[in-house]
């Protein structure tokens, strides 16, 4: 098993430290892992407000222990994370063990430095995920709503988010996505993805804003982990592949075990949206990403999103962002 | 009539010009007109990654001459503009002039300061607008693309084709709304509006990068071909004083044919690989001699000749002139 901690705030030393505990070297603040470790890498993004954001897209060939221990300087880690896990994640937080044995995870979680935290990952586990570390300095000068760390310990919308993520919303799915289908030979590609990030953050941070204005249950509270974790693997199933049509509801209701009714109401209350809203919503989507790219012309956008007449594809994208494919 | 001239690379300078030009104060970067000359506001600020933006929003109500001289110091104005024109407008870059009558002109443009721009209008046009000021270099480090490099000429060159301005789309028009929208409320409101400022842009530049790239090559080329291609010419003009990478190598390196290669390599850059080359290595060549700071044998030297006549040969071919004199005009 590799251990690797968190010891410094700036995620440039972390990747310096992990890359001397794997025996390789970081180049333009990027590291490709040893496949002794993982196929993949993680690569640090600094952002324009003085944050980094460390991304990264990993199959992992080891087990592996992350670290951190609480310290006297508060901040706050955030997480953007898409596992499929192999067998289980074991979570110590100050001590306490608690294993995940849900095998899919998509979801956002908030932890901080006033506990000592660590996990231990299992091999073949496939991992893509975006960080930030939120220092007490930082949010004190960009936040109009932080009060010390009590501010955001009291949210109740990311309490515990570390073991049971707040399930992504169809903004987060659609960000995160992006972020990693980005072309990395686009000579705009670091921008693009910067801007991914920030928007990403700038959601998180206007969500929790409201949340500790008005508080209200978060997801996770309302529903069972098991339930949860299965409406978490739909909706990845929902956004993998537009070329084809997606699972019937009947279909899904019966991978998750629940009646048809209650995988209704439950995707609802955590997507805050229909089941094929949700699919739909996020196909005109990737259908307008598409065309910004400037690469693709309306036919093929169509036929890659499983439009075979051009003319539904082209009233669907209308309903969506009001103007024809044609003049994006 | 009211007109307003400036050369400027800092907004913030412009503002306190415009506002002793006006004889009022701004309040907190904001600057509201005095009614007999508009009626609306005009607003700075700077993103965190240090860009100098304007907003624009107001109704003139004079005849009105807005004009930035060109300037020796080069950088670029991106500007989104909506200009709603009761009578007439003029918008000129360089020697260029477009004129509007009664109508909306809402484009997305970039301008160089190296040519003068202005916009000449009639008393009652609604002007609302974002600008950002990006600093040449801006462009190439903070954004990751010394590619650009490649593509911002070609399309500054385009100018004079109705000036390549972009018409303002529901996608644009949301993100600037979005931006004038004054949120008292926002807990973040510096964050919003710069995420919708960096959006504005890379849509702006993606846009311009897919349609220049794609326009100067006539034949249908794979994007990634392209890209591959730019990164061999790095290659082969990276260094001129050893010999030229063999075709081989290069084909290599690109993981291409040599047929291949060489055919994407003449129609992305208009020559067979070693007569571009040849020619980069000349003009390297000519720069070199223009600082007046080497003897012609050092620059044959740099550029690997060992022969100082070859050089001067090969010289004269390519620019037309004798490397002696060449260095004395500089």
């Amino acid at each position: 098993m590799i251990e690797i901690e968190l010891i410094s705030h700036s995620y440039k030393e972390y990747v310096k430290n992990v890359a001397a505990t794997l025996h390789t070297e970081v180049k333009d603040d990027l590291l490709v892992f040893p496949t002794s470790f993982a196929d993949g890498y993680m690569q640090v993004f600094e952002l324009p407000n003085g944050l980094e954001a460390l991304v990264a897209d990993m199959v992992f060939h080891s087990d592996a222990l992350y670290k951190r221990k609480k310290s006297a300087d508060y901040f706050c880690n955030l997480t953007f994370n898409e596992v499929e896990v192999s067998g289980s994640i074991r979570f110590f937080k100050d001590g306490t063990e608690m294993e995940d044995k849900g095998d899919y995870r998509a979801g956002v979680a908030l932890s901080s430095s006033l506990h000592d935290t660590s996990f231990i990952v299992k091999a073949d586990t496939k991992a893509k995920t975006i960080n930030f570390i939120l220092t007490e300095e930082w949010l004190k000068t960009n936040l109009s709503f932080f009060d010390g760390p009590n501010t955001f310990e009291a949210s109740t919308l990311y309490k515990n988010t570390l073991t049971h993520p707040e399930p992504f919303d169809a903004q987060n799915r659609i960000l995160f996505d992006e972020i990693f289908r980005t072309d990395r030979n686009h000579p705009l590609h670091k921008m693009i993805i910067k801007n991914r990030i920030m928007f990403l953050l700038e959601h998180f941070l206007s969500k929790m804003y409201r949340n500790i204005r008005k508080p209200g249950d978060a997801v996770v509270k309302k529903m069972k982990d098991a339930d949860l974790g299965k409406l978490m693997e739909i909706e990845s199933i929902l956004v993998k592949d537009f070329s084809q049509p997606p699972p019937t509801i009947v279909n899904l209701a019966a991978r998750t075990g629940m009646s048809v009714s209650k995988l209704k109401t439950a995707f609802k209350k955590v997507y805050n949206t229909g089941i094929y809203e949700y699919y739909q919503k996020n196909r005109m989507q990737k259908a307008r990403s598409l065309l910004l790219t400037g690469q693709y012309t309306v036919k093929e956008v169509g036929l890659q999103l499983g439009y075979t007449n051009l003319s539904n594809f082209s009233l669907a994208f209308k309903k969506e962002f009001g103007i024809l494919p044609s003049h994006v | 009539m009211f007109s307003f001239e400036y050369i400027h690379s800092s907004y913030s300078r412009m503002m306190e010009d415009l506002a002793a030009r006006l004889n009022v104060r701004p309040k907190d970067n904001w600057l509201f007109f005095p009614e007999d000359i508009a009626s609306g506001y005009y607003r700075f600020l700077q993103l965190p990654n240090g860009l100098d933006v304007n907003i624009i929003n107001f109704r003139m109500n004079k005849d009105w001459l807005i004009h930035r001289k060109s300037d020796e110091e080069e950088y670029y104005t991106l500007r989104f503009d909506e200009l709603t024109v009761e009578k007439e407008i003029s918008i000129g870059i360089d020697k260029d002039v477009v004129e509007r009558k009664k109508e909306t002109v809402a484009v997305a443009y970039l301008t160089s300061s190296l040519f003068d721009w202005y916009y000449h209008g009639t008393k009652g046009t609604f002007f609302k607008g974002i600008n950002i000021l990006i600093p040449k270099e801006w462009l190439g480090k903070l954004m990751g693309i010394e590619l650009f490099d490649d593509i911002l000429p070609a399309y500054l060159a385009l100018k004079s084709r109705s000036f390549n301005m972009e018409p303002l789309d529901k996608v644009y028009y949301e993100l600037m709304n979005e931006v004038m929208q004054e949120d008292h409320d926002s807990p973040l409101p510096n964050l919003y509006i710069h995420n919708r400022v960096q959006l504005l842009m890379e849509r702006f530049f993606t846009r311009i990068h897919s349609r220049v790239s794609l326009a100067d090559v006539q034949s249908n080329i794979k994007h990634d071909d392209i890209y591959t291609v730019l990164k061999i010419e790095k290659l082969l003009t990276g260094n001129f004083s050893d010999k030229p990478r063999s075709i081989e190598e290069l084909s290599r390196k690109a993981t291409m044919s040599s047929t291949k290669l060489k055919k994407i390599f003449k129609s992305v850059f208009g020559l067979p690989i070693y007569e571009y080359y040849q020619q980069k290595r000349m003009q390297r060549a000519g720069e070199l001699l223009a600082t007046g700071k080497y003897s012609l044998k050092q620059v044959a030297e740099k550029i690997g000749y060992s022969n100082i006549n070859n050089f001067s040969t090969a010289f004269k071919k390519h620019m037309k002139q004798d490397p002696s004199t060449f260095s004395n005009t500089g």
